[in-house]
């Protein structure tokens, strides 16, 4: 062999792509900057305008072998912390957040609105061919689809002439291959698209007359996964052929063959059903071999299953059991309240929350209540966890008192100060939630009730000269 | 020239507003904490900042290196920054470090003046977190024999 056979490519890849802007609003008077414009105008200015900045995306890319790690540096408590000492100071500055997480800014001064997010978006995907990682630094480009030829998707009308059909999808996490046998293809095929036919057919739960899914699934995260695939149609003597079958063929009419290690997945995607479809081996012909690590080759033959001389095929199995997905959920949940046992008390509150029995509403109103007499002397939660002034305005609000604005902030500039401790932590943090309560209030006999409630306003009004 | 360096600025000048909400005992403390822990990245973000080695045409980021040097940092304009540290040489063995930091975030270690603090708060500020993703060769792939002539190659 030639040279080229020594080329090595490298075995990992990412591609990221920086926060885009989209200009949403502006006043009509204006005409629209140009772009070197439309940076300072957005950034410091008094035109109506409205900016959004999306997220940022991050994708990674990993041949077989290759460890991904993802966490995040800071540790809970302090993400918290930090969390709640960005409120503040944001809050301080005079800029409101968002509390309902709109995608429209509310602003109050002369700032000019522009909304960003900045939460990552990660892709990892893992890709068996190292020569088929897109290149550092490139453009951010979608996880390739399957060859149309093979699939016989040579145009549209072929898709859905009634005659079997496969289609293999690279899935960021190893491959996806819908396999139509010639009833479910015949449906597809159809005008208009008989649903109820293609619901009773799922719901028959034979696999010659559904769409069927099958899945090769690996880790993204994992080195030791690694596999080779090949799928083909079956012809009337049950050989291995790239042309689709005819109509009126008979018996199975696709092969998949899997070179895979030990930890990849391969069955049929079942959802919540237990077992696989009925006569599955009368529409696909499965063989799978396990093999270690090194010895996956990168590609297969379309005969590979004659060449190892396997007589026998293998059993498609539902890629994962009802028992294991409803084992996974409970793991995944019983290993977040295991980190945090106090979800588990939020959870029983939120659910507490809904019911409609007067006991329930009545505990779940002093539970806020007592969640703010805490926040307002020492800053955190009953269960101790540090609060922002974000949440504590929301347990606020979820009280439902009819406050007005400003009736609320005169009770609290001018009332408060003269009743609790000037400069005192409490009396800030008292001032500060009122103040905030009074931009989302309405009326006044809810001030003077939180006042009441709080101890901290006994009448009469005429309060010594500071 | 000498890189700035992120210990120039103290903690405490972070608090000087007078209505800041002190929950935790000292957060000064929590952000100095931080800023030690992130030193190297946070020079090399600040360095992005004031002396880019280029700038993107359309939405203005800022890049120090570039995606196949060693080190690569790119800020876009609302903050966010995006942190890689590629150790070795050899593609097969090389570990590649990628952290992603947030805009707020940035602006809490970098920005101990206030007035600097962007005007409103991200709108998914709940999911907004830093991220480390690590990349390294954990295992060589020596190539099985292929059964099937690679496509395009002449042998």
């Amino acid at each position: 062999m030639s040279g080229l056979a020594t080329l090595v490519p490298p075995p990992m890849s990412w591609v990221a792509r920086p926060s885009e802007y989209e200009l949403l609003m502006r006043d009509a008077d204006v005409p629209p900057p140009r772009f070197i414009d439309h940076i300072a105008v957005s950034l410091a200015s008094e035109d109506i305008e409205l900016t959004s900045w999306r997220a940022p995306a991050l994708h990674v890319y990993a041949a077989p072998g290759v460890a991904l790690a993802v966490d995040c540096p800071l540790a809970r408590d302090e993400l918290e912390d930090m969390r709640a000492l960005y409120t503040d100071t944001v809050w301080n500055l005079g800029a409101l957040p968002d509390l309902v997480g709109d995608r429209l800014a509310l602003v109050r001064g002369d700032e000019s609105p522009a909304c960003s997010e900045q939460a990552l978006e990660l892709h990892l995907e893992r890709r068996q061919d190292a020569w088929e990682l897109p290149l550092q630094g490139s453009r951010p480009r979608p996880t390739p689809r399957g060859d149309a030829a093979i699939g016989g998707f040579a145009t549209a009308h072929d898709a859905w002439a009634g005659c079997p059909r496969g289609l293999d999808l690279p899935m960021p996490d190893g491959n996806e291959l819908m396999l139509l046998p010639p009833e479910a293809a015949g449906l597809l095929a159809s005008a208009p698209l008989p649903l109820d036919a293609l619901q009773a057919a799922v719901q028959g739960w034979h696999a010659e007359r559904m769409p069927l899914t099958l899945r090769i699934k690996v880790d993204p995260k994992s080195a030791d996964d690694r596999y080779a695939h090949c799928w083909s149609y079956l012809d009337a003597d049950g050989r291995p052929t790239t042309t689709p079958p005819e109509e009126g063929q008979r018996g199975p009419w696709f092969r998949l063959t899997v070179v895979r290690t030990a930890s990849v997945q391969v069955g049929i995607e079942t959802g919540l059903v237990l077992k696989a479809p009925a006569a599955i081996e009368n529409v696909v012909t499965f063989y799978d071999h396990v093999v270690p690590f090194d010895n996956v080759p990168s590609h297969i033959d379309l005969d590979h299953a004659e060449q190892q001389g396997r007589s026998r095929s293998d059993v498609l199995q539902p890629l994962q059991s009802t028992l294991q997905r409803l084992t996974a959920i409970a793991a995944s949940a019983a290993a977040a309240v295991h980190d945090d046992p106090r979800l588990l008390a939020d959870g029983l509150l939120t659910v507490a929350g809904f019911v409609p029995h007067p006991i329930a509403e009545v505990a779940t109103s002093a539970y806020d209540l007592y969640t703010l007499y805490a926040y307002a002397t020492t800053g955190r939660d009953p269960l101790g966890r540090t609060m922002t002034r974000t949440e504590a305005m929301l347990t606020f609000g979820g009280l439902l008192l009819p406050v007005s604005g400003a009736a609320l902030r005169s009770v609290a500039r001018g009332v408060l100060p003269r009743v609790l401790r000037p400069g005192g932590t409490a009396a800030t943090r008292l001032l500060a939630l009122v103040d905030d309560a009074a931009l989302c209030s309405e009326s006044t006999a809810g001030a003077l009730m939180f006042a009441y409630g709080f101890g901290l306003l006994t009448p009469p009004p005429a309060a010594p000269k500071p | 020239m000498a890189r700035p360096s992120v210990g120039a600025h103290t903690a405490s000048q972070c608090f000087q507003s007078p209505t800041v909400n002190p929950h935790f005992s000292n957060p000064a403390d929590l952000v100095e904490a931080l800023r030690d822990r992130f030193r190297a990245e946070l020079d090399d973000i600040l360095l992005a900042r004031l002396q880019p080695d280029g700038v993107g045409m359309r939405h203005a980021e800022r890049y120090l290196g570039h995606p196949l040097s060693a080190l690569h940092v790119s800020i876009d304009l609302p903050g966010n920054a995006l942190h890689v540290r590629t150790e070795g040489t050899d593609p097969q063995t090389q570990r590649v470090t990628l952290t992603y930091f947030p805009a707020w975030l940035l602006h809490l270690l970098l920005d101990p003046d206030l007035a600097m603090l962007p005007k409103l708060m991200p709108v998914d500020f709940e999911r907004a977190v830093p991220l480390r993703i690590t990349m390294r060769g954990a295992r060589a792939t020596r190539e099985a024999p292929r059964t099937a002539p690679t496509p395009g190659l002449v042998s």
